[in-house]
């Protein structure tokens, strides 16, 4: 692609963004509430898109429109797994997330647990978690898009250049106006990111599967059809996948800023919608490509080519969605980190905590983590693969205590201490040193040995007083959202 | 709110959902297979979905 078209499509592409951004922030009101949550008050449309736009990243029409191309059907498959479940636990968690946040005041999960717990060293433990384990999946949006300015310029915007690009626009978008500005950019880029996929897929279709889209690739790659994936290989990718909905703090944090029970719902089976669209549009472009380019040796390269065979037009349209994923995602990760620093880091380990220096530690660390991420992204794909592995495994270590805090009044903060201490050491010396026991993959050793963990020390501890009423109003929260005034 | 079936309904339908994909779906090599298993399910988990929320989460809006 013509570097002067690209630039051309980059800079219009940013400019409206940034009117969007403009316009947010003129509403922006005072305070961290505002800065990090929009002072709870983001309507249905805008929350689905910004949770859309914020879960699906590069790696859906890069990455996994690559492991479509190479490992078929299953690849789709293992991303409607994490879709299926990604519905059933929001229908449970997103609602309590929702009016205990309202009740207590929450701003972040790890303050959630650390008040839940009524244990200061936990929300420290949780953000600092979630800080090493987003550093390798931030960057990987950064390298991803080092790869695409370097592929579509031929060379002409490198790697380092390139890969420099996104956290930049992402910090603009996300310091300038903080929740709202990235929710209603996160919108737009969400609309981007469709209409960029519905491009593309009824252009293949209409140059390329002239006999019909179905049939050619049924007689063309059958194979592709079949589920392939090893049961283990299976089990490693997607138990973690299935449960990532609640451990991304990205994620939860969208419950905190929607206005009511009536937003929640639209934002919901809003996200669902996208979500099933998204990902089937992704499955059919990558079986789509299968059969176009067959004998890539690198899945990831599949979009990349398809490009070169599209019209500049639409290369664009597509490239800019696919730099919309990634700064939607980016930008919501490192905010959302950046409210962990601040509340969950300084207002917890400073003596005379006030709401003006937790602002300002938390500004201080988007910089931080966008050039972090920045650094990360210099390493390349090895290194960031083995990290970017690593990151699924390391969540796995708070499952239990995440979801016993909703439902287990026994449940008690030695026992969270103990099991993420245990479970995340475990873990990382089970991939540094590369061992899979039983042929099992880290993740699952990771949650089976949080759980075990868990259990047996909550047997032989007090749970804190606060979990009583925590699990009560976990419970009931109709009653309480009503008290509250969100329905 | 007695909703804690959820979460069991979220282990099963995994599990269903696993056992079916690494079983009968490595034979079909047509889009009546895997394509149409794995869109179904996730169809029917989103109206599932919206009719759950709009029935049991009462109490009318603003």
């Amino acid at each position: 692609m013509n570097i002067a078209w690209l630039i051309f499509a980059l800079i219009v592409w940013f400019v409206l963004g940034s009117v969007v951004s403009f316009f947010a922030r003129r509403k922006m009101g005072e305070g961290v509430d505002e800065y990090f949550i929009a002072g709870r008050k983001i309507g249905g449309f805008v929350a689905a898109l910004t949770l859309a736009a914020t879960i699906f990243s590069a790696f859906m029409m890069v990455g996994l429109v690559g492991m479509v191309y190479g490992g078929g059907i299953g690849a789709m498959g293992f991303e409607l797994a994490y879709f299926v479940a990604s519905l059933l636990l929001m229908l449970f968690f997103a609602p309590r997330f929702m009016v205990l946040g309202k009740k207590y005041g929450y701003l972040t999960p790890s303050q959630l647990m650390g008040d839940r717990y009524e244990n200061r060293a936990i929300p420290v433990m949780v953000a600092i978690l979630f800080i090493i384990v987003f550093i390798p999946y931030t960057s990987a949006q950064a390298t991803g898009a080092g790869l695409l300015f370097e592929g579509l310029s031929g060379g002409a915007i490198p790697f380092w250049l390139g890969s420099l690009i996104l956290p930049l626009i992402a910090f603009v978008y996300a310091y300038w106006a903080g929740m709202r500005s990235v929710a209603w950019t996160d919108a737009l880029m969400g609309i981007i990111m469709i209409i960029g996929g519905f491009g593309l897929f009824f252009y293949m279709l209409s140059a390329f599967f002239p006999g019909g889209y179905f049939s050619t690739i049924q007689s063309s790659v059958p194979g592709k059809l079949a589920v392939t994936w090893p049961l283990q290989m299976w089990i490693g990718l997607t138990l973690p996948w299935i449960i990532a909905t609640i451990l991304w703090v990205q994620t939860t944090q969208r419950w905190f800023i929607v206005k009511d029970l009536k937003a929640l719902k639209q934002q919901i089976w809003g996200y669902g919608i996208f979500a099933l669209v998204y990902t089937v549009l992704v499955g059919f472009i990558g079986l789509g490509i299968a059969h176009l380019i067959p004998g890539l040796k690198v899945g990831d390269t599949a979009m990349p080519n398809l490009l070169g065979m599209v019209p500049v037009g639409l290369a664009m349209l597509v490239f800019v969605s696919i730099m919309s994923a990634s700064v939607s995602t980016i930008n919501s990760v490192v905010l959302s980190l950046s409210s962990c620093v601040g509340r969950d880091i300084y207002k917890q380990l400073a003596k005379n905590p006030t709401e003006e220096r937790e602002l300002f530690w938390s500004k201080l660390f988007l910089p931080i983590m966008f050039l972090t991420a920045w650094l990360f992204a210099q390493l390349k794909f090895g290194a960031i693969v083995v990290l970017s592995v690593m990151s699924g495994g390391g969540f796995m270590c708070i499952v239990p205590p995440l979801v016993a805090a909703f439902i287990w009044k026994r449940a008690t903060a030695a026992a969270t201490i103990a099991s993420i201490i245990i479970s995340g050491v475990v873990t990382l010396v089970l991939y540094f040193a590369k061992i899979k026991p039983l042929g099992i993959w880290e993740p699952v050793w990771g949650l089976a040995i949080s759980l075990v963990v868990f259990f047996v020390v909550t047997a032989f501890t007090k749970p804190p007083k606060k979990a009583e009423e925590f699990v009560e109003v976990s419970k009931n929260w109709p009653k309480y959202a009503k008290e509250l005034g969100l329905m | 709110m007695k909703d804690g079936w959820i979460l069991w309904l979220h282990l099963g339908s995994q599990a269903v959902y696993w056992i079916i994909a690494l079983t009968v779906l490595r034979q079909t090599q047509t889009f009546l297979g895997g394509f149409t298993f794995f869109s179904l399910v996730s169809l029917a988990a989103l109206i599932f979905a919206i009719i759950y929320m709009y029935t049991s989460w009462r109490g009318g809006t603003k």
